[in-house]
């Protein structure tokens, strides 16, 4: 924690003083993208194109802030909290030294979660597999961020650059069963561009690696507690949960990522057109820590993603993008033998299997209109957007096969009026987004050798968690209103700006219980947070 | 520069084909009758009567069929880790089954115990079950907790009764757990044999051979502590009423109320108690067929190392003919290999409540017959028996 102490302290050392006549906080970098769209991209060497913008900005440009965010309401999915607050303390500069780009981030965020379950997996969503229990109770999670990038122009057409990215943080339940998962990513990227007169390419490729660890542990001894091994639209396999070291779960999850990106642009200086292509392949591993070889699943994903903007001056942008994600889910087949030679037991490999597999496409487009004089002097502005997603997931030991499918459309308009009294500027977003799901099924049981094969579940136990299929469908699948209010406030100082930012938002789904069509519940969501921060 | 461009692309998305396909593998189940079967029992039974169970060790749901006259049947399933039972149950009380457990099946075939892949076919062949006498009407093995909340093992028992409809005796009776103490996932070297091994201690309820009688419908309980438990766990059960109590002087961890017969501790083995796993054990009550004395003076025959081994730890084993009856309890199904053989237990039976939980296995009642309850007994645990309740032993005093 000290050396990143004295990390920012260099960086923020590293900025030039404020530029003369005109002030660094009239820029964001929302506003900043309007002259450089690759501005955020994933390739690091695009941040020579913002070479102009920095001159005017003296050099360098450094936005510090903090934060508090909560959210409370009904309408959530099977694993996010009731309600949960937010605290964030994040810096992000850029910056040029001679001829070299730099930029980076430092960001911290604590949560306190309450009334949180299935959350076995920081990132639940990401993985079919996963070993968690059901029982509601209190959690808090708190991460590290760093992320420093560089670019070097290599004559008037090539610049290289590499980003790196690092994140550590732990998360903990405060009931039993409870767990405390422990977080590593890291992620590399070199980075190449090039630029011609008006077209600039540029592609990048990387490695990330996440690593997660998870240890269960229970405190109370007095009551039973179930564990369960999620293997993928939330089927499941129950067992009572003894605390002992021998027995205590201790489980890994690790990822690795392989990324590729391609972007173009063609810029005139009044007609900008981007297009970005991004794969991020992963393959991802669970199992037992202890050395024993236990592997409780793979999951292997590929994510294409595309989008172009064509931007007309400052006033017009008309932005499209289109993802996929495919996945796969593989169960080893093992068994558990005596190793001669150590005399311990080890679990052998003998067959890997597709069990699970889940397609996901989404598509967004949106039309941007600003009554703007400069990058910084503007009127107003609205955004109009439209998008829709298709899902299948299916999970399968043949001949029984689960099915789930959905779609979704939502709609979404925003309008921004920007006021300008001496020193003190003002924004107000006001914006409301609507989304529906036209058709879906949330579990449909197929008998593929019907004739031939009946199927029956053994014992007592359901081997759907029903609830949190039930509530995570219901929540992907609702009728959704929702409507916020953003209000931004900046005042030049002497040597910085200072701004606040209060968002306030709010969800009313509509819910279909999909056992009982005719049951439908209005759920709300709120939330609420206030920014403070500086930029020099 | 726009070939290699080209090459480079289509070199990145062949790399990162996301394949999804369901592999499906071929079974072929054969069931046949044993050697020597009399003509009139095999025409008693029907293959085609056989309940075929194939259970996925995945998740907790079954698959069934019947096989043909001939009791074949093929299917196609897919890859995965199984269990099989093949079970019919007559109302004349004729039962037979058969079973395999724990069978790896990919799409090129079965893995055998040595790590090799074997054709898809199973040939199974049928136990007919005989209705024994002397049975284990109920098992607790799961303990409880004291009052403070901290886990307590020494109220368990072991509940015996006559279902039969003559007297038996119970002199000179053993009571054992099987090598290994937990059930487990994967291979059982022992597995197939005509012996089984005894994991660790072994009992014989004492007597001169008529000294304790056991009427029909009448239960006999051997407590693993045979004193009153009632303000010591939650389970608050009183084993000074038990009939006999696993007890040694030698043994610091057993105890026994006055006026309580003390079984008789044959085979010692290490420790200061007797390991009655609470995971998952395989309990055999047995009888040697020349008798204990001339068993316990052979150690030659009967006292073992493990196969493959020719040092370490000895086993006595006793041969699978001797057992009146045993229970299979497994911890999970995915930890379900078998010890006892399929003629003893063609399945087996586990907890669903968690370790120290104070509940147990009780067999299901049949019906009144002659005055007395009979209950259950088709040599699978699976069928006989309910798990989950809360204690109920039938005591003497």
């Amino acid at each position: 924690m000290k050396a990143l102490k004295i990390n920012i302290i260099v960086l923020l050392m590293c900025c030039s003083a404020a530029l003369s006549g005109q002030s660094k906080g009239d820029y964001t970098f929302e506003k900043m993208e309007w002259q450089n769209p690759l501005l955020q991209s994933s390739n690091a060497a695009f941040m020579r194109l913002s070479d102009t913008l920095l001159t005017t900005l003296g050099g360098s440009f450094t936005d510090l802030n903090a934060g508090v965010l909560h959210k409370a309401g009904s309408f959530r999915n099977a694993y996010d909290p009731k309600s949960s607050t937010d605290a964030v303390l994040d810096v992000k500069s850029y910056t040029r030294l001679g001829k070299l780009y730099l930029s980076g981030s430092f960001g911290y965020d604590y949560t306190w979660m309450r009334q949180a379950r299935l959350l076995g997996l920081n990132e639940p969503a990401r993985s079919p597999f996963m070993l968690t229990d059901t029982i509601p109770g209190n959690a808090s999670d708190e991460f590290y961020r760093l992320q420093a990038a560089a670019a070097l122009p290599l004559g008037e057409k090539f610049t290289i650059a590499t980003d790196l990215r690092y994140t550590a943080g732990m998360m903990a339940k405060k009931k039993d069963l409870r767990n405390l998962n422990t977080l590593m990513n890291f992620e590399f990227r070199p980075a190449l561009s090039y630029t011609a007169g008006p077209f600039t390419a540029g592609v990048t490729a990387g490695i990330r690696r996440r690593t997660e660890l998870i240890e269960y542990k229970q405190i109370d001894s007095s009551t039973e507690k179930y564990i369960f091994e999620i293997s993928g639209l939330w089927t499941c396999n129950a067992q009572g949960y003894s605390d002992s070291e021998s027995t205590r779960s201790k489980r890994y999850k690790q990822t690795a990522s392989y990324l590729a990106g391609a972007a173009l642009q063609y810029n005139t200086g009044n007609l900008v057109w981007t297009a970005q292509f991004d794969m991020d392949r992963s393959n991802d591993k669970q199992g037992e820590t202890k050395y024993n070889n236990f592997k409780a699943g793979d999951y292997e994903s590929l994510l294409l993603n595309g989008s172009t903007s064509l931007q007309f001056g400052l006033k017009h942008r008309l932005s499209a993008s289109y993802s996929n994600e495919k996945g796969a889910g593989y169960k080893y087949l093992q068994r558990q033998e005596l190793d001669p030679a150590s005399m311990v037991r080890q679990w052998v490999d003998y067959a890997r299997y597709n069990c699970y597999s889940d397609r996901y496409s989404n598509l967004d487009a949106s039309y941007t209109f600003r009554q703007a004089e400069s990058l910084t002097s503007i009127s107003w502005g609205a955004t109009a957007g439209f998008g829709m997603s298709d899902r299948e997931r299916a999970y399968t030991e043949y001949p029984q096969r689960f099915c789930q499918d959905y779609r979704t459309l939502s709609a979404s308009l925003s309008f921004t009026k920007y006021l300008y009294f001496n020193n003190l500027n003002i924004e107000i977003t006001p914006s409301a987004a609507y989304t529906t799901s036209p058709d879906g099924t949330m579990f449909d049981t197929v008998n593929e050798d019907e004739g031939h094969i009946s199927i029956t579940s053994s014992g007592t136990k359901e081997f759907v968690l029903t609830s949190a299929l039930r509530q995570e469908y219901g929540y992907l699948t609702a009728d959704v209103l929702s409507a916020g209010l953003k209000l931004r406030l900046s005042r030049q100082l002497e040597k910085a700006t200072i701004y606040g930012v209060i968002n306030a938002g709010g969800w009313a789904g509509s819910v279909t219980d999909c056992t009982d069509p005719s049951s439908v519940t209005l759920q709300k969501r709120g939330c609420s947070s206030l920014t403070i921060g500086f930029i020099f | 520069m726009k070939r290699i461009f080209a090459i480079l692309v289509s070199a990145m998305l062949l790399a990162s084909c996301i394949e999804d396909s369901i592999e499906k593998a071929s079974l072929k189940i054969r069931i046949s009758f044993p050697e020597g079967t009399e003509q009139a029992v095999a025409e008693s039974i029907s293959l085609e009567d056989l309940n075929i169970t194939i259970s996925n060790k995945s998740l907790p749901f079954n698959y069934s069929c019947h096989p043909d006259e001939n009791g074949e049947i093929e299917m196609e399933l897919g890859c995965g880790k199984y269990d099989l039972l093949a079970s019919v149950e007559y109302e004349s009380g004729l039962s037979a089954n058969t079973s395999a457990s724990e069978f790896i099946l990919t799409s090129e075939g079965i893995i055998q115990d040595d790590g090799t892949t074997g054709a898809p076919v199973l040939d199974l062949t049928l136990n007919i079950a005989k209705p024994a006498s002397i049975i284990i009407r109920e098992l607790y093995y799961h303990g409880s907790s004291t009052p403070e909340g901290a886990n307590y093992t020494n109220d368990r028992y072991i509940e015996l009764y006559n279902n039969g409809a003559v007297r038996e005796y119970l002199d000179s009776l053993c009571v054992c757990t099987i090598y290994p103490h937990n059930s487990t996932s994967g291979n059982n070297p022992w597995a197939g044999r005509d012996t089984i091994p005894i994991a660790g201690m072994c009992w014989m309820i004492p007597g001169n051979g008529t000294q304790y009688p056991i009427e029909p419908g009448q239960s006999c309980v051997l407590a693993f502590c045979a004193v009153d438990h009632t303000n010591r766990a939650t389970s608050r059960l009183d084993m000074s009423r038990a009939d006999f109590g696993f007890y040694d002087p030698l043994l610091s961890k057993h105890e026994i109320a006055a006026g309580i017969p003390a079984l008789t501790r044959i085979i010692a083995a290490q420790g200061t108690a007797w390991t009655l796993s609470i995971h998952s054990p395989a309990v055999a009550v047995f009888r040697p067929e020349h008798g204990v004395a001339a068993y316990l003076a052979d150690p030659s025959l009967w006292e073992r190392y493990e196969i493959g081994k020719t040092s370490g730890t000895k086993y006595w084993h006793i041969a699978k003919d001797w057992i009146v009856d045993g229970i299979e309890c497994a911890d999970t199904p995915q930890k379900s290999v078998k010890r006892l053989p399929t003629s003893v237990d063609a399945s087996y039976i586990y907890m669903e409540s968690a370790h120290y939980s104070g509940k147990v296995i009780t067999r299901r009642e049949k019906g009144m017959a002659g005055g007395v309850m009979k209950y259950k007994d088709t040599n699978n645990s699976a069928e006989d028996f309910i798990t989950d309740v809360a204690p109920n032993p039938h005591f003497n005093r």
